[in-house]
């Protein structure tokens, strides 16, 4: 956690860098104070915070636990979505949802130990799944869907 | 005050808005069953099904699944000694027990009455306190609605887990999204990056799926198996006997009375509400002993403190526009996503939708009673839910959901992006919830420090000078130190009654 500490308050330190720069580019209105105000008062109290759990960090002697970073299930669900929302506004989502839904519902069987036993399930839940996301959407709310 | 209760009911009395009250407290219920889904997550992914209905019915059905999931969680909780929410945590110390010994039925009908009788106590304050609460905010100008503003970001402090920085640092960043866009005052573009897209400023809506719904599966995906299983039981006989009827009066008044004054205190959840109600009535009991094995009293205590919250939670949300607790930070979201800012204007101006909510609230708890009792057996099934099913729907669910609230592509690329922040934020300690606050404050904050300071000439003594923005900004103070009393006094009684206090 420590490594990972110092990780947030230098990417924090950037971010409101960052602010300040952008922010001090505006131009200046005395009568309303300008529109960089608010956005450079926020990044100061970024600065402080960033800094104080910095301060905080170094004090802390105990021994803490390491962040471990995410497992394939996380990368491979990020881009899964990705991948979804690319193609399901050129397909339709009618036919790119199931495949999103038994695709997913597969690999996340298969990590679990279950393997290939789930398919018939999941078959039928993503085709069920679609469908009544499609009759919720699209006929009762009526948000033209993809 | 009679108008405005007529108003209210002539805005409920329609099968609409009475279908998504219904709805509301089915929903609540099922999905605070469903493994791993919390109220936060129930009131987050149903939030777009708000956007085509009136705001009568999108609050009815939001609230509705809110006082639902407050119930809801007590099934798992009693069953699989798995709290549905984490407000039910308390609800596992006497529910597993009885259910251990056979009484599960029991215990699920001792939950369901306590929940609903301190749901309807909590709204009838909900009801008493925030008119009049409203009508004195009515005198506020710019220095007092940005000392209400600070005293909502005050909250921050009790959202962390950990450390108090980190908290901050998410409330930060929640700040700096929400200047995103047009400034209010001058109209000029401020970090757009050229973008059409990002003049109007991030879908807030994107914001809150994003952190509170789709970043916590991505974490609990990816987190695996790794409770361990508990032994499940059945839903068996749910009747009781008047002894143990009588045995839940005292507790349910304990819980109903510390419920709904932390519920009021914006910087206090639901699960400290029910711990706090359970740890009272040990120490009020004859029976004290019994806490921990299976005690009607507990259960009950517990039930009412956490439903009792809800009515208390609106309070502060609905007067002054300061959201007490993530659900109805999201509550807020879907009346500003409605077009109404919630504040005491609120009630000038729309009294119809106000008094509709707090008319709508006492059925959505009534519904709970038959829905709870009846459809027990049903919802307990939901608990086995397979993982393989349910968090792939979860996640179409927030980009569709996100996509129908403009009908563009944008919102649901957002979610993703913020899925990703979020889970990479919930990995390093730093809560999600802050951000979603400082997202909602932000332009209240914004716009009523700069209006006061031009009132002021740039003078910032004026916060402290006029006496009602003092009193809010010492109001705040207590509540940014609030969480270390409340450490306190947790860890004080929890010691006591040798238990241990429950954790986020």
């Amino acid at each position: 956690m420590r490594k990972n500490n110092y990780v947030i308050c230098v990417l924090m330190l950037l971010l409101a860098g960052y602010v300040f720069m952008s922010a001090g580019k505006y131009p200046v209105e005395v009568l309303t104070l300008g529109p960089a105000f608010f956005p450079e008062l926020v990044a100061g109290l970024l600065v402080f915070f960033a800094l104080a759990l910095l301060i905080q960090t170094v004090m802390d002697r105990s021994e803490s636990e390491a962040v471990d970073g995410p497992r394939s299930v996380f990368w491979v669900g990020i881009a899964a979505m990705a991948a979804y929302l690319l193609i399901m506004p050129k397909l339709g989502f009618l036919e790119t949802t199931p495949f999103f839904l038994f695709g997913m519902g597969m690999y996340m069987a298969h990590m679990s130990g279950d393997g290939f036993t789930w398919w018939k399930k999941l078959t039928v839940s993503s085709l069920v799944t679609t469908g009544a996301l499609y009759y919720l959407f699209a006929q009762l709310l009526n948000v033209p869907l993809p | 005050m009679y108008d405005s209760f007529f108003l209210g009911l002539h805005a409920i009395a329609n099968l609409e808005v009475q279908f998504f009250i219904l709805f509301g407290a089915v929903a609540g219920i099922a999905v605070s069953c469903l493994p791993g889904l919390s109220a936060t997550m129930a009131v987050a992914l149903l939030l777009p099904l708000t956007f085509g209905i009136s705001p009568v019915s999108a609050l009815l059905l939001l609230s509705g699944i809110y006082v639902g999931a407050m119930f809801g969680g007590a099934i798992p909780a009693i069953l699989l000694a798995t709290p549905g929410t984490p407000s039910a945590v308390s609800t596992t110390f006497d529910g597993y027990p009885m259910a251990k010994k056979g009484m599960a039925g029991k215990a699920i009908s001792i939950a369901c009455i306590a929940s609903v009788v301190a749901g309807l106590f909590g709204t009838a304050v909900l009801m008493l306190v925030a008119p009049p609460l409203a009508e004195f905010a009515l005198k506020f100008s710019a220095p007092e609605y940005f000392a209400v503003a600070v005293f909502g970001l005050a909250v921050i402090s009790s959202l962390s887990e950990g450390s108090v920085f980190k908290a901050f640092i998410s409330g930060m960043i929640g700040l700096l999204l929400a200047v995103v866009g047009q400034d209010p005052m001058t109209g000029f573009e401020r970090f757009t990056f050229g973008s059409m897209d990002l003049i109007g400023g991030v879908s807030f809506l994107a914001v809150m799926i994003g952190t509170a719904a789709l970043a916590e599966v991505l974490y609990q995906m990816d987190g695996g198996d790794r409770n361990e299983v508990m032994e499940k039981f059945e839903v068996n006989d749910m009747s009781l006997t008047r002894d143990e009827l009588r045995q839940m009066i005292k507790p349910t008044i304990i819980g109903c009375i510390f419920g709904v004054f932390i519920g009021i205190m914006p910087a206090a959840g639901a699960n400290i509400a029910a711990f706090i109600s359970w740890a009272q009535a040990k120490m009020w009991s004859k029976h004290p002993e019994e806490f921990g094995h299976g005690s009607i009293e507990g259960i009950t205590a517990s039930e009412a403190g956490n439903n009792s919250v809800v009515g208390g939670d609106l309070v502060p949300m609905l007067t002054l526009g300061v959201p007490g607790d993530p659900v109805t930070g999201i509550m807020m979201g879907a009346l500003i996503l409605q077009g109404l800012r919630p504040g005491p204007m609120l009630f000038a101006e729309h009294p119809d939708i106000v008094w509709g909510l707090f008319l709508g609230l006492f059925i959505s708890n009534l519904w709970v009673l038959p829905i709870g009792l009846l459809g027990a057996k049903y919802f307990a099934k939901m608990t086995s839910v397979p993982k393989p099913i349910l968090w792939p729907t979860i996640l179409i669910l927030c980009m569709v959901g996100t996509f129908a609230s403009e009908g563009t592509m944008v919102p649901a690329y957002t979610v993703v992006v913020f899925g990703f922040l979020g889970y990479f934020m919930k990995k390093s300690h730093i809560p999600t919830a802050p951000l979603i606050l400082g997202v909602l404050l932000g332009p209240m904050t914004e716009e009523n420090l700069r209006r006061a300071l031009l009132m002021s000439d740039s003078d910032w003594s004026i916060f402290i000078t006029r006496p009602i923005s003092l009193g809010l900004l010492g109001v705040g103070l207590l509540t940014l130190i609030w969480p270390w009393v409340q450490d306190w006094y947790q860890n004080r009684i929890a010691k006591r009654l040798g238990v241990e206090v429950p954790k986020e």
